[in-house]
């Protein structure tokens, strides 16, 4: 099976702090990846560089076979991306979303006003597609701030903690649909949460990243095992990680957030 | 980078930039009633300012050809001599005054008229006229309040002469008074402090909404979250900030519309010009800010220091680019300063059309320096961003 994301040496610097520190994963067509790891571990900047937002300082990464910097067109049109904020604008309704985003992927009118309906109703928002997105519940704006990536039928999915500060129904409707995504439409999904339960349930393979680096890598009941029987996905987790509570370096978060995340090229 | 695409992407982001602004109605109705607020403000503050003025060209014609004529002539000269104020510029004809006075070049002038000598030796009242230019009128009140005491002195001189010479059977008012002053404006109608201050404030609020605008809006996106899906999606960055650019450029537009008709509806603002014309400089003019404000965004390592940085631009703009004050009560070091911003023109262009009713003739100096201005920050300002935010 070919590989939907390759990475070698990737790595990621603001200054003096080194956010991701020389990196090496494969993510396999049609496979759930987990990418877990602490706050501050490296998981998002991991994400912004394969998404095209960020440049590497050193490595390389590709995307559905494109380079993230040399060829960041194509990979932006390959992917689809779940991140922690909701990408929407609030004075507009959902349909008028979808239809700036698929518009912006260059879809025609006809397929964009099918896809966003057929989307819409597979999240149960059609019957608000007239209402603003700012009168929507956090449990429905997570649900279109999925199908607004999904709007152009990506090969790839990256989802930045989808289910972060929702309610146990809509979490699990949401990971039924990541599922259905995978097992019907074969994407391709990487995934990040601090919910290991979730990332156990759904990940074919998990990567634990701490510090910058990959620290393991494996399937998640070999991640288990490797901890003892009857361990959960917490425990290896724990063992690998340590108990030590850790903080977003804010200095150097802040210095790279300073500027505005314009990535990528003209 | 394929043109076609490149403009719909431009205008799918301009689309989505107007739909947002049109549905923020809080915001809609303040970016309107701010300028129009200071409007009524300084035009009820400041109904007739008459502050000192510096080194003011104010056009003088001799039309007389007796004596008494250049007489007048060497005396106003003389007057003048050490005047600070004024400073007087030789004219032929009262056609080419109003042409220089349109053209900005003098800001008033004084026509001895072609019967002087004649009305005084027929013992008939004379009078010497005083051209001045409406779209400014504390600038007017001074050269008129001035001239006026000058011909008024010269006049009494006059009339003692005449006392001492007790010349029988004069007409009792022409002993009183042998020289009259009149004031005329270049335009029929005259204009108040309101004529003067809705341009400038017109121009302010281009300005203070275009400097800030593309800054504000990518700050804004970048907080909200939506910034990052514009840009994971296929499409180019000069896109990104030409499309808000254009959905700046076109609120500006229909918001300047808009306050001109309320000033002309509620404070009975005169407007001569074309309106066409004063869509391009409101265009130009937005442009042109929107290019600083690109720049500005981009140099600055934080979001905080960019607002630093148009704050110190936005201010002095405010108060040295003829918004409130005539340039010309200023001193001189400022005068210069004032010639260096975007602002002075834009509000320059808006009065000679609005106020004197110029054509695309009258106002092609501004509008180039503007389209400079526009096109040389843009250029600039476009890489820098880019170089900005891939860091």
């Amino acid at each position: 099976m070919s590989n939907a994301i390759h990475t070698e040496d990737l790595t990621k610097t603001f200054g003096n702090f080194v956010a991701v520190n020389g990196v090496y994963f494969d993510v396999s067509q049609g496979e759930i990846f987990g990418l877990l790891g602490p706050n501050g571990a490296g998981k998002t900047t991991t994400i912004k560089m394969l998404c095209t937002l960020l440049i590497p300082t050193r490595g390389k990464a590709e995307v559905d076979g494109f380079d993230v910097v040399k060829e960041a067109d194509e990979v932006r049109k390959k992917i689809g991306v779940v991140t922690e904020k909701l990408v929407a604008y609030d004075r507009l309704t959902p349909l008028e979303n979808l239809r700036i985003f698929g518009r912006l992927y260059e879809m025609d009118s006809q397929s964009l006003k099918q896809r966003s309906e057929e989307l819409l109703k597979l999240v149960d928002l059609w019957d608000f597609r007239k209402t603003r997105v700012g009168n929507f519940s956090s449990g429905m704006r997570q649900r279109l701030n999925i199908v607004r990536a999904l709007i152009h039928d990506p090969e790839i999915i990256f989802l930045d903690e989808p289910t972060i500060g929702l309610d146990p129904t809509t979490a699990h409707n949401i990971r039924e649909l990541v599922k259905r995504l995978n097992s019907e439409e074969k994407k391709t999904i990487l995934l990040t949460t601090h919910y290991m339960d979730e990332a156990d349930r759904l990940s074919n393979r998990i990567g634990i990243i701490d510090y910058g680096k990959i620290i393991a890598l494996d399937t998640p009941s070999n991640l288990k095992a490797s901890v003892g029987q009857d361990a959960t996905l917490e425990d290896a987790f724990i063992k690998l990680t340590g108990t030590k509570i850790r903080d977003e370096p804010i200095k150097n978060n802040q210095s790279h957030r300073s500027r505005f995340h314009f990535g990528g090229r003209f | 980078m394929k043109p076609l695409k490149t403009i719909e992407e431009i205008l799918t982001i301009a689309y989505k930039d107007l739909k947002e602004f049109q549905r923020n109605r809080i915001g809609l109705i303040f970016s309107i009633i701010m300028p129009v607020f200071l409007i009524a403000m300084f035009g009820y503050m400041f109904p007739s300012s008459t502050n000192t003025v510096h080194d003011v060209p104010v056009g003088i014609i001799n039309l007389d050809n007796g004596a008494y004529g250049q007489q007048f002539l060497d005396m106003i000269h003389q007057a003048l001599t050490n005047s600070s104020a004024f400073k007087l510029v030789d004219v032929e004809t009262v056609e080419d005054a109003k042409n220089m006075i349109l053209a900005g070049s003098i800001k008033g002038a004084v026509v001895i008229n072609e019967n002087l000598t004649m009305s005084l030796l027929t013992n008939n009242q004379a009078k010497i006229t005083i051209l001045n230019d409406p779209t400014n009128t504390a600038l007017s009140a001074a050269i008129i309040q001035g001239f006026s005491a000058l011909i008024n002195a010269i006049s009494r001189q006059f009339a003692y002469s005449l006392i001492v010479r007790n010349i029988p059977d004069a007409n009792p008012q022409f002993i009183l008074q042998p020289i009259q002053v009149d004031v005329q404006g270049i335009v029929e109608g005259g204009g108040s402090y309101f004529d003067f201050v809705a341009p400038g404030f017109i121009g302010l609020g281009v300005m203070m909404s275009g400097l800030t605008a593309v800054g504000v809006a990518l700050a804004r996106e970048r907080e909200i979250g939506t910034l990052d899906g514009l840009l994971m999606a296929p499409i180019s960055r000069v896109s990104i900030i030409l499309g808000k650019t254009l959905a700046q450029t076109i609120r500006n537009l229909l918001q300047g519309s808009l306050i001109i008709v309320l000033a002309i509806f509620v404070f009975g603002v005169h407007v001569r010009g074309s309106p066409f014309l004063i869509a391009i400089i409101l265009i130009l003019g937005t442009l042109s800010f929107l290019g600083i404000g690109i720049v500005a965004t981009s140099i600055a390592r934080e979001q905080e220091s960019a607002q630093f940085i148009l704050g110190f631009l936005q201010f002095p703009m405010m108060f040295l680019s003829g918004v409130l004050f005539p340039v010309e009560q200023m001193p001189l070091p400022l005068q210069y300063v004032s010639k260096v911003l975007p602002l002075t023109y834009a509000v320059d262009a808006l009065r000679k059309v609005m106020v004197l009713g110029v054509d695309l003739s009258g106002v092609v100096v501004e509008l180039l320096l503007l389209v400079i201005i526009s096109v040389v920050t843009i250029a600039l300002g476009v890489p820098l961003f880019d170089r900005a935010v891939r860091k």
